[in-house]
């Protein structure tokens, strides 16, 4: 048995993972990748996070300034001395709790790790040779990815900025990376992971010299990156660094955790909910001076990305919100970043749109008018426009924004709709090809699934003939209940087919087209009218 | 070289079809080559034939097939 806690330490929001008895006394500081790559690894670090505790060490994950839900954004001149601040602050914690401290870096994490130093030991996973290798690596992996979306109006990037996978390092910190080459390290013990099928980067080995070494050929970082939908834990990662893990016993002292983050117009706090015997993770922001009568705003997930948003978009639009005197919680439904559920990526769609997540997001809005809200708004993107209309359909809520809903009612039709629309839309999942070439997607049902979709194009048509549309009648219902619903599209995305294939030109809600967004809307220039929309 | 190749994307482009039979121009992102798989790929090519791809030539129709895969590297090669 493991017991988690969260909170904010060396400013940076953290997850410290325990073992219920004895402790090691090896704890680990494990430190994600940045962007894109953290969004993916979250949860499979979190279960890598709870086999460690299980063996007895205390873990603490930290979100890095400007990601997550760390205070810090993107274009912050002093960011990446905040980063290397929060780690430090968490390695001394944990040395003053009388551990050994371990830092555990994967990715661009490992070359902060090495540029934070003063660990006892180390283990790097897929870390590149230097910041300028690992900004390349960003690079391309851009351009492989702008093939997703097109050429956008909007402010130009500040020079020196650099996007990746729908997030931004801002000049400084460009600067900062490109300048991080890797030099002598101390380390008692170092264990060394390279990249899937790779040897270690013989900069870090050179780098770690004076350290007992491991080296392993890389395995299991393609499958933790892929994406938030997919990310697995390798099970030989997870094996191997178990097996290396110094296993002498001694007492960890408790962590102490700030409560609260204090931001300039905002207050932060961790939230937990539980819902048919599971915990669910998120947290509230809340206006500087929060009044009694509080106007609320409810984000979901958007597949398998956790509370933070799309992009980060859910934490970014929280903040603005609190701004303007408006409370706001960003949750996670079960098997979703940090709320209870499956240490396995999801196997199918059913997952997303079930019933028991609904059930997570009804909880979630009765936690909020418990607090006596005067008005809830929610906003939602994919599986979570999803989620946010079936809410709206059933509590009162005043503004529903939708993003990239492709289904509203989860039945046969979606099924259909969803498969063919992930499927034809594989430039942001191109595993799903593979799945089917595989046979891991049976052809056959597939194929029925097609068929159903030219049915479902006819369902507009059947509703003109009396035979009522579940998604018209659920638009409806909410639109009727006074709902300001509104849906957003990223242009050509599926979501734009479902609609007009289900609802009538004079009876769809307000719908507006975001010109060169993909569906997960990137790229960043976007980002600003996402947030405006939620702020209405 | 072709074979090669081959080799680089059976062991890093993580598709769900055996490298060994596919045509060489066969489209690897239509086998399941991803945005981020083609960025292990590109390092490992690197790496193999110690050549750097610049900024120009990151994109998908470098990676598209063995045989952009090929004609890049060569390209590279003899510049």
């Amino acid at each position: 048995m493991i017991r988690r806690r969260r909170g904010y330490l060396g400013g940076a929001f953290v997850v410290v993972h325990r073992p219920q008895g004895a402790t090691r006394r090896a704890a680990v500081l494990l430190l994600p990748p940045l962007g894109y790559e953290d969004t993916s690894a979250y949860r499979p670090l979190r279960v890598l996070a709870d086999a460690l505790a299980e063996r007895g060490h205390v873990v603490l994950r930290l979100d890095w300034p400007g990601l997550g839900d760390s205070p810090g954004c993107a274009l912050d001149d002093d960011l990446h001395a905040r980063r290397l601040d929060a780690a430090r602050s968490a390695r001394d914690a944990l040395r003053a709790a009388g551990a050994h401290v371990i830092a555990l870096g994967v990715r661009a994490g490992g070359l902060l790790a090495l540029a934070a130093g003063g660990f006892d030991d180390l283990v790097l996973w897929g870390v590149p040779p230097s910041g300028k290798r690992y900004l390349r690596e960003e690079r391309a992996f851009h351009r492989l990815a702008s093939k997703g979306f097109g050429d956008v109006e909007g402010e130009p990037l500040p020079e020196g900025a650099q996007e990746a996978g729908g997030f931004l390092h801002g000049p400084a910190v460009v600067t900062a990376l490109e300048a991080l080459i890797p030099g002598a390290t101390a380390a008692g013990r170092a264990l060394l992971i390279g990249r899937d099928d790779a040897a270690p980067e013989e900069a870090l080995v050179a780098a770690l010299d004076g350290a007992e070494l491991t080296l392993e050929q890389g395995s299991g970082l393609g499958a933790l990156l892929e994406n938030a939908y997919h990310a697995t834990l390798d099970a030989a990662v997870r094996d191997t660094v178990l097996a290396w893990m110094p296993t002498e016993s001694g007492e960890v002292a408790e962590l102490h955790l700030e409560a609260e983050l204090v931001l300039d117009h905002a207050r932060e706090r961790p939230w937990e909910l539980e819902v048919d015997g599971r915990m669910l993770s998120g947290v509230v922001c809340l206006p500087a001076t929060p009044r009694s009568e509080q106007d609320w705003q409810v984000f979901f997930n958007a597949g398998g990305i956790r509370r933070s948003g799309p992009n980060r978009l859910w934490t970014r639009a929280a903040r603005q919100l609190a701004g303007i005197g408006r409370a706001s919680l960003r949750f996670d439904v079960h098997d979703v970043g940090d709320s209870d559920g499956t240490d396995q990526p999801w196997s199918d769609l059913e997952a997303m749109y079930a019933e028991a997540s609904v059930a997570d997001a009804l909880a979630a809005v009765d936690w909020v008018i418990d607090q006596g809200a005067a008005a809830i708004d929610v906003a939602g993107l994919c599986s979570g426009a999803f989620l946010g209309a079936q809410v709206s359909a059933r509590r009162t809520v005043r503004r529903a924004v939708l993003f990239n809903g492709l289904a509203f009612v989860w039945d046969d039709d979606a099924r259909a709709s969803s498969m063919t629309a992930h499927i034809r839309g594989s430039l942001l999942d191109g595993r799903r090809w593979r799945r089917l070439l595989t046979g891991k997607i049976d052809a056959r049902a597939l194929a029925g699934s097609i068929v159903r979709k030219g049915r479902l194009r006819a369902a507009s048509l059947w509703a003109s003939e009396g035979a009522p549309d579940p998604v018209d009648a659920l638009l409806q219902e909410v639109m009727a209940r006074g709902t300001d619903l509104r849906l957003v599209s990223s242009e050509g995305d599926p979501s734009i087919a479902y609609l007009d294939a289900h609802v009538p030109p004079d009876r769809r809600p307000p719908r507006t087209l975001l010109a060169g967004a993909d569906h997960t809307i990137r790229p960043v220039q976007l980002h600003p009218r996402v947030v405006d929309f939620v702020l209405g | 070289m072709q074979e090669a190749v081959r080799e680089l994307v059976g062991k890093h482009a993580r598709l769900g079809v055996d490298a060994s039979t596919l045509e060489p121009a066969s489209d690897l992102y239509a086998a399941g080559l991803t945005s981020l798989t083609t960025v292990h790929l590109m390092l490992a090519v690197e790496d193999h034939f110690d050549v750097e791809f610049p900024d120009h030539m990151l994109g998908r129709a470098t990676f598209e097939s063995i045989q952009a895969i090929v004609e890049a590297v060569e390209e590279l090669v003899h510049a």
